[in-house]
C-alpha cells in the first residue's frame, strides 16, 4: 500500500504542476508510471482463499535429530500471479536446510509445499500461523492472511548412560530394588547378627560366634535392598544459567538432570522432578516408562528465567517431596542457597548436590588473561568454600566440569561409599 | 539474475539523467546524481528498504526538473523508466530474500521481468507516440482538466484503498 500511495503521488504531482505550468512534456513522464499502475492493477488478487495444513516428520524426537517440517497451502480461490508464503517459526528454531519462505505463483485448485528441516535443539515448539501474502506483479496491491496450521514439536535432551549412582536415603519403600533400606534381612552386603530363628537357613550361621556362646546360635543378617523416592530438582533461576560461545551451562543440568531421572527410573526407584525457576514445573513421581516420558518432556520445556518469589532456594516446597526421601539437586549453587539445603538435612532428608562448574565453563571459553585467571581463582576458592560447609552439613556433592562425562564426575565423588556412611544409624 | 539486473538499471537511470543534464550543461546537478545512485547501489547492498523509494522520488524529482529546465526529453524519460524499473526490481529482491531458490521462485522471478520489460517498454514507446500528437488548450480548459484529474485520482485512491483493505 506505501508503495501504491508513493507512486500514486508521484502520478498525482506530474499531473498537477504539468497542467499548472501548462507543460505537455511533464505531463509526459506520467505515462510511464501511469502504466506501470495499470499493469499492476490489472493483475491484482481480488480474493484469498486458502487453507494450509502441516506436517511434521516426528513430533517427539532426541536432541539432535533433524525434523523435516512439510507445509501445504492449498489455492481455493483464483490464480494467484506471486504469493509469498511464509512459515512463522517459533523463535529458536531456524531451517538448516531449505527456507521457510517461498515465493511463487499459484493456479487456482492448485497446492503449494514447503519443506524445510530444523535442527533438533532441546524445546518444546509450537508452530502456529503460516502467513500468506499475495500481491500483484509489481507489489502495488498487497494482500496478506493468516492461515492456522498448528503443530506441537518436542524435542527431549539428550540422555547419557551413568553407571548406577549410590544413594542411601532414611527412608526407602516396600518393593525390592537397589538402594540399602537401614533394615536387616535377605540381601548381600552384611548387616549385623541376631540369635537363631526357626527357619533361617543354616548358611548364614555364623559359627564363630555361636562357638564363643554354646548354648545359642546366632544368624547373620543383610541388608535389604529396596526401591526408593528421589526428587530430582533443576535449578533453572537465571543466575544458574551461563551462555558463552553459543554453549549454554543450563543445558548442561538438563542432560545431567535427564541422566539422573533416567538411571534412577531404571533401578526401579520413584522419581519426580521439580524445575525451580520462573516458576515451579512439577512432575509428580511415578515409576517406569511413562515416568521417563513425563520427566522428560518437562525437561524438554525447561527455561531459564527470574522471579522475585524464587530468587533463592528457600521457598523450594519440600511438601512435593516423601518425607526423608533422597533429593537431587542440580545447580551450580550459589552462597546464598547454603541455608536452605542444611535445613533439609535437618528435615530428614538426604541430599546430593550435582553442580555444574560455571567458573571452568567460563574461564575455558575466556582469552587467557591475568585478570580471568585471579577471578577463575577467586571463585573457586569461594566454590571450594561451600563445597566444604555443605559436606560439614552431611550433604554429598559432585562437582561436575562439564567438558568431562558426568559418569566420571559422579563415580569420582560417588564411586567408593565409605564404611561409615553405610553404618546402620549414621546419617550421612 | 535480479541480483545482477538492480544495479544496472540503477546505473542506466543515474547515467540517463546525468547524460541529460550534461548535455544542458548543467554539471552542478552531476554530483547530486551521482550521490542519489551511490545511496541507492550501497543501500541496495545493506539491504535498506528505504533507499529504493528515495531513488523512485530522487528519479523522478530529476527527470522532473530536467524537463522543466528544457533538457533533451528522451534521457530525462529514459531515467525515469530506469529508475521505475530499479524500484520495481529493489522490490522483488525485498521479496525474494530469505526465500528458497527452488524451481518455483526462478519461474515466478523470470516471469516478472518479462512483465517488466514489457511494461518499461510501453512506458518508454507510449509518450514518444504521444510527443507526435500536439493539441493546445486554454487556462480555462487547464483548470478544468486539472480539476477533474484531482477529483479522479483521490476517487480512485479511495477506491483502491478499500480494495485492498
Amino acid at each position: 500500500m506505501r508503495r501504491f500511495s508513493l507512486l500514486a503521488s508521484l502520478i498525482y504531482l506530474l499531473l498537477l504542476v504539468g497542467l499548472a505550468t501548462l507543460s505537455g512534456r511533464l505531463l509526459l513522464l506520467a505515462i510511464p508510471l501511469t502504466i506501470y499502475l495499470g499493469a499492476a492493477l490489472l493483475s491484482g488478487p481480488r480474493e484469498l482463499r486458502l487453507s494450509a495444513s502441516r506436517n511434521v516428520s516426528a513430533d517427539r524426537v532426541s536432541a539432535g535429530a533433524p525434523v523435516v517440517i512439510k507445509l501445504s497451502v492449498r489455492n481455493e480461490g483464483s490464480l494467484l500471479e506471486e504469493v509469498l508464503v511464509e512459515d512463522l517459526l517459533p523463535p529458536r528454531l531456524r531451517p538448516m536446510e531449505g527456507e521457510s519462505r517461498m515465493l511463487a505463483t499459484l493456479p487456482a485448485g492448485e497446492t503449494l509445499e514447503l519443506e524445510y528441516t530444523v535442527p533438533g535443539r532441546r524445546g518444546c515448539f509450537d508452530f502456529g500461523d503460516v502467513r500468506v501474502s499475495a500481491a500483484d506483479q509489481h507489489g502495488l496491491f498487497e494482500r496478506e492472511v493468516l492461515l492456522s496450521a498448528p503443530a506441537r514439536l518436542v524435542v527431549l535432551p539428550e540422555t547419557l548412560r551413568l553407571r548406577r549412582v549410590s544413594i542411601r536415603p532414611l527412608r526407602t519403600r516396600g518393593y525390592a530394588g537397589p538402594v540399602p533400606a537401614r533394615q536387616g534381612g535377605s540381601g548381600i552386603d552384611f548387616f549385623g547378627v541376631r540369635e537363631y530363628r526357626l527357619g533361617d537357613p543354616r548358611r548364614w550361621i555364623n559359627w564363630r560366634l555361636s562357638a564363643r556362646h554354646p548354648r545359642s546360635l546366632f544368624t547373620n543378617e543383610f541388608e535389604q535392598e529396596r526401591i526408593a523416592d528421589v526428587g530430582l530438582i533443576l535449578d533453572a533461576r537465571q543466575r544458574s544459567e551461563v551462555r558463552l560461545a553459543g554453549e549454554s551451562l543450563f543445558e548442561y543440568s538438563v542432560q545431567a538432570t535427564a541422566s539422573l531421572a533416567e538411571t534412577f527410573l531404571g533401578d526401579g526407584n520413584r522419581v519426580g522432578l521439580l524445575v525451580y525457576g520462573r516458576f515451579l514445573d512439577w512432575t509428580f513421581p511415578g515409576y517406569g516408562k511413562v515416568q521417563r516420558e513425563r520427566i522428560l518432556q518437562a525437561l524438554a520445556r525447561a527455561e531459564t528465567g527470574d522471579s522475585l518469589v524464587f530468587d533463592k532456594l528457600d521457598y523450594l516446597p519440600t511438601g512435593f517431596f516423601p518425607a526423608q526421601s533422597q533429593l537431587v539437586l542440580i545447580s551450580p549453587l550459589w552462597r546464598a542457597d547454603l541455608p536452605m539445603l542444611v535445613s533439609l538435612r535437618a528435615r530428614g532428608y538426604q541430599v546430593l548436590v550435582i553442580r555444574p562448574d560455571p567458573v571452568a565453563f567460563e574461564s575455558n571459553r575466556l582469552p587467557p588473561d591475568q585478570a580471568v585467571a585471579l577471578a577463575a581463582r577467586v571463585l573457586r576458592v569461594e566454590r571450594r568454600l561451600v563445597r566444604y560447609k555443605l559436606q560439614q552439613a552431611g550433604i554429598r556433592v559432585v562437582d561436575w566440569q562439564v567438558h568431562e562425562p558426568l559418569d566420571q564426575a559422579v563415580h569420582a565423588s560417588l564411586g567408593r561409599v565409605p564404611t561409615w556412611f553405610r553404618a546402620v544409624g549414621v546419617e550421612w | 539474475m535480479i541480483r545482477r539486473i538492480l544495479p544496472v538499471s540503477i546505473v542506466v537511470s543515474c547515467a540517463a539523467l546525468a547524460m541529460g543534464y550534461i548535455l544542458g550543461e548543467l554539471w552542478a546537478w552531476i554530483p547530486a546524481i551521482v550521490a542519489v545512485g551511490v545511496v541507492w547501489l550501497f543501500g541496495q547492498w545493506r539491504a535498506w528498504g528505504w533507499t529504493a523509494s528515495m531513488g523512485l522520488i530522487c528519479g523522478a524529482g530529476l527527470a522532473a526538473a530536467g524537463v522543466m529546465l528544457d533538457l533533451a526529453l528522451g534521457w530525462m524519460l529514459v531515467g525515469l523508466v530506469a529508475t521505475l524499473t530499479a524500484w520495481d526490481l529493489a522490490y522483488l529482491a525485498l521479496r525474494l530474500r530469505g526465500v528458497e531458490r527452488a524451481e518455483e521462485s526462478r519461474l515466478v522471478e523470470r516471469r516478472h521481468l518479462q512483465r517488466l520489460l514489457m511494461v518499461s517498454g510501453a512506458g518508454l514507446v507510449l509518450p514518444v507516440v504521444a510527443l507526435e500528437i500536439e493539441f493546445g488548450f486554454s487556462l480555462g480548459v487547464a483548470l478544468l482538466l486539472g480539476l477533474l484529474v484531482f477529483v479522479g485520482l483521490s476517487q480512485a485512491v479511495l477506491f483502491l484503498r478499500r480494495e485492498t483493505g
